[in-house]
């Protein structure tokens, strides 16, 4: 085999702690290479080493028959390796172009900037990937997966020959994923090699010509990815044998406890809606259909809507998140890294702030009783975290996600709204909280989820709402959820066919 | 993504604490040069001196840790001070018995200072105005108000003599019960005001480390947006910190008028903003927010008061104080600020 990357023997620990202790990675040349693992087993930081972001204690990095063991980032993008972050790393404010040239602007020789060169590259690179993206917009003005593909036009920018994506479908819908995947055989048909990281079996099956399975910082196996099936990766990873099974029961629901009435916003028209105490709801629909807009503003994060919310009978006219904690609202967001984490606090205040709002009367902090929650918490999540006054970021991304799921489920609310929960959680964990969803509805608690994932929904959901741009186009009960209904309502292809 | 260093928060290092060394450093390089040391000038240092600059090195601490700044401090303690001055001279004048005169007095300028922070705070947290031109803005305004007012309000009100540009304090008991606060010593030993700042300082240390509050300042300056998905009303809590500041700026005022007998509004608080950003930034707070312990603040502010006195002791032509002042700042911050960055280079 003709050899890209091979890294030997790699060993970290962060103070003390040993987070990769002796990995094993090859990469072919032209091929994408899956790399697979639990959440924490060490693949973001196995990759953080490659391009240079950490120091390794032990090993050796080969790339393109040349020696990079600890390079530095810049090295490391000169020799053609571009690193697409799990947490994406754009600058807001900054212009497409800026972004793509940070750092590598054309100048003239009197250091003055070639804009137009600059927005002239950048349209010919869009244009080659497909890509409909406007090099002088602001980045804050683009969609997930619009940033996702501009990371990804970076590294061809500069003439990578190894991309690693960690995790680049977490914020993507599948026709988004279409795309990229799309861009990556093109790219792959031109010689380029991809790492590719990921939670999703069905992708990594799709896309992937070999597969490494870490476990615990160790290596556990490489193989071909056509030589294997999804359940046995699954127990590689997981190390037991992993069970898939159906998990789902009916239950008996209560009354009505969250109602929407002609709920009308900038993104959503006309939702009327009533959840029952005890039901698990699933909303789905493509990017952009309004699903995540309606959990914002029954958590009073839009404020300006019109219709009515009601929550145990009781309407509201005003929405605040205050208000919506108060009536036992919680909402969990997408897009981690900018609406939940707080990087400079740790995991345990990373987890008792809500509940802190709501308790504010009693104004002082029980040490001993939050920890005493967050064990219970770690133990019900199975958090994967060394010590609670660790900061947050030290947690890989799956368990930081844990952890912001604790930090509502420690507010003792009532109707959880779910928005992709499982994002970027890890197969084993994944079946963990889909258990934890039905454990948590079958003692009453009422759950509003927003997913993508047809195969989550269908693990789940008592009922599931398909949106289409902004409006509710079906509602499928348990049995009827089937990958296909789903897409056909949610692209609105079922219109002619059936009213 | 950056290289931010993780180690763990609970696990005891030295660079937590680089504050605590720098203000011992700074204290050895003042008793070499100085020659001589003293109980009298140890807590003339850390107390009588340290404790108008550090009651408003705390508010801007807050301020700072929540992601915002302020630089009015100087201007409302000097427009407090002045406006007190001016109330304690009409009390006194009307013959008010002496102790209610101080607690008018005292009382206004607890309420006059919360209130001026208020303004800042309603403006930046509520309207989401920048915390940097608003306070430049009122930091304008209430020092040309109480200069204003002192040229029109007649002598024998603000106290001052001749063309009258200052407000004096008039004589009598209770001049003298201001004056004794001011510039007496517990025990004869420990400076009233020093004793003040030490115990407010130690009331804003438990706030941070052990409120709920607290935590939610440093949550609004580590992601504003994520504080305010998790519940925490981003805007009530930053108009508040403003509030507290204008009020510690109040018990400034309180300080100063026992210790000076009077305020001079072109003169008083002047650059203090910048004084309290120093110590803030001596003791260990990031000014990006959401990092950085109030305890620092306490160190930071011995740091910078011995940085003073370190250049009086040198006997330096006055024009060049602050030139000596700057590079010795510039070196503990450098310190501060670049020491962690090389051990992390250099492997933990
Ligand atoms: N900077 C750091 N400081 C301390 N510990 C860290 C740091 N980065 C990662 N870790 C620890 O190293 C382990 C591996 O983390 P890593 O992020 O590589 O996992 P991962 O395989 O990418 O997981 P995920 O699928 O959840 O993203 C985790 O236990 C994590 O807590
Ligand atoms: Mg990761």
């Amino acid at each position: 085999m003709d050899e890209i990357l091979q890294m030997r023997n790699i060993h970290k620990a962060f103070v003390g702690v040993k987070v990769l202790k002796g990995v094993d990675l090859t990469i072919g040349r032209g091929e994408v290479h899956a790399l697979l693992g639990e959440n924490g087993a060490g693949k973001s930081t196995l990759m953080n080493i490659l391009t240079g972001v950490y120091s390794m204690d032990e090993g050796q990095v080969i790339f393109d028959g040349e020696d990079i063991s600890n390079c530095s980032i810049r090295e490391s993008e000169d020799k053609g390796i571009a690193f697409v972050h799990q947490e994406l790393s754009l600058f807001n404010d900054l212009k497409v172009y800026e972004n793509i040239f940070f750092n590598k602007e054309l100048t003239t020789k009197g250091g003055s900037l070639k804009k137009n060169e600059m927005i002239a590259k950048c349209r010919e690179v869009f244009e080659k990937l497909g890509v409909d993206i406007d090099p002088s917009v602001t980045v804050e003005h683009l969609t997930a997966s619009e940033k996702q593909t501009l990371e990804i036009a970076k590294a061809i920018f500069f003439e990578a020959k190894l991309l690693i994506l960690d995790e680049p479908t977490t914020a993507l819908s599948n026709a988004e994923i279409d795309h990229l995947f799309q861009i990556i055989e093109n790219l792959k048909a031109e010689g380029k090699s991809f790492i590719f990281i990921s939670h999703k079996m069905p992708e990594i099956f799709r896309i992937a010509d070999r597969y490494t399975v870490l476990r615990n910082g160790e290596f556990i196996k490489a193989g071909n990815i056509a030589e294997t099936n999804a359940q046995e990766v699954t127990s590689t990873m997981v190390g037991a044998t992993f069970s898939n099974a159906e998990i789902y029961r009916t239950r008996e629901l209560g009354e009505p406890i969250l109602e929407m009435r002609a709920l009308d916003g900038k993104d959503f028209h006309d939702v009327s809606l009533s959840v029952r105490r005890g039901e698990v709801l699933a909303l789905t629909g493509l990017q952009g259909a309004g699903c995540s807009e309606l959990m914002q503003c029954v958590f009073g994060e839009l404020p300006s809507f019109s219709g009515t919310i009601a929550v145990e009978g009781e309407e509201l006219t005003k929405n605040t998140i205050h208000l919506a904690m108060k009536r036992k609202i919680a909402y969990l967001p997408t897009n981690r890294r900018e609406r939940s984490a707080m990087p400079d606090l740790s995991i345990l205040e990373n987890m008792y702030i809500s509940e802190h709002t709501l308790s504010g009367k009693k104004p002082i902090i029980n040490r001993a009783s939050e920890i005493a929650k967050y064990d219970a918490q770690k133990e019900n999540l199975s958090i994967k975290a060394e010590h609670y006054s660790d900061l947050i970021l030290s947690l890989s991304g799956g368990n930081q996600q844990k952890v912001f799921f604790a930090r509502w489920l420690n507010t003792d609310a009532e109707i959880l709204l779910l928005d992709n929960p499982t994002q970027g959680i890890d197969v084993g964990a994944k079946a963990e909280i889909y258990k934890l969803i039905l454990k948590l509805a079958e003692s009453g608690k009422t759950i509003v989820i927003n997913s993508q994932e047809i195969p989550e929904i269908q693990r789940v959901a008592d009922r599931c709402v398909v949106f289409y741009s902004g409006r509710i186009v079906k509602t499928l009960p348990h049995d009827q959820i089937t990958e296909h209904t789903v897409m056909m309502y949610a692209t609105n292809a079922a219109e002619d066919s059936e009213e | 993504m950056s290289t931010t260093t993780l180690k763990k928060k609970n696990s005891f290092s030295i660079g937590q604490y680089s504050y605590i060394l720098i203000c011992l450093v700074l204290f050895a390089a003042y008793w070499i040069i100085n020659g001589r040391m003293s109980l009298k000038l140890f807590t003339n240092i850390f107390m009588y001196h340290s404790a108008i600059i550090g009651v408003l090195g705390l508010g801007m601490g807050m301020i700072i840790i929540t992601g915002d700044i302020d630089l009015s401090v100087g201007a409302i303690l000097s427009c407090i001070a002045s406006f007190a001055c001016v109330i304690f001279n009409l009390l006194v004048l009307a013959n008010v018995p002496s102790g209610l005169v101080i607690t008018i007095t005292v009382l206004f300028c607890i309420v006059g200072g919360t209130l001026l922070g208020f303004v800042n705070g309603a403006m930046i947290g509520k309207l989401k105005l920048p915390a940097f031109i608003v306070t430049l803005a009122t930091q304008l305004i209430y020092r040309s108000v109480s200069k204003y007012a002192c040229n029109i309000i007649d002598n024998s009100v603000t106290g001052g003599t001749g063309s009258g540009n200052v407000y004096k304090l008039l004589n009598g008991p209770a001049r003298d019960g201001m004056y004794a606060f001011g510039n007496r010593d517990l025990f004869g030993a420990l400076p009233y005001i020093g004793l003040l700042f030490l115990v407010i300082a130690v009331i804003l240390i438990y706030i941070s480390t052990s409120t709920k509050y607290g935590k939610r300042l440093y949550a609004i300056g580590s992601n504003a947006k994520a504080a305010h998905m998790a519940g925490v009303n981003v805007e009530w809590n930053r108009t508040s910190v403003f509030t507290i500041t204008g009020l510690l700026c109040g018990i400034g005022a309180i300080m100063w008028l026992g210790q000076q007998s009077g305020v001079d509004p072109s003169t008083a608080g002047v650059s203090n903003e910048m004084y309290a950003i120093a110590a803030v930034v001596l003791g260990g707070i990031a000014m990006s927010g959401g990092k950085g312990r109030m305890l620092g603040i306490v160190f930071g502010t011995f740091s910078y008061t011995l940085i003073d006195k370190i250049i009086n002791a040198m006997n330096v032509s006055s024009l060049v104080n602050d030139s000596i002042k700057g590079a010795i700042l510039l070196v503990a911050i450098v310190i501060q600020v670049l020491g962690p960055q090389l051990r992390k280079k250099h492997g933990e």
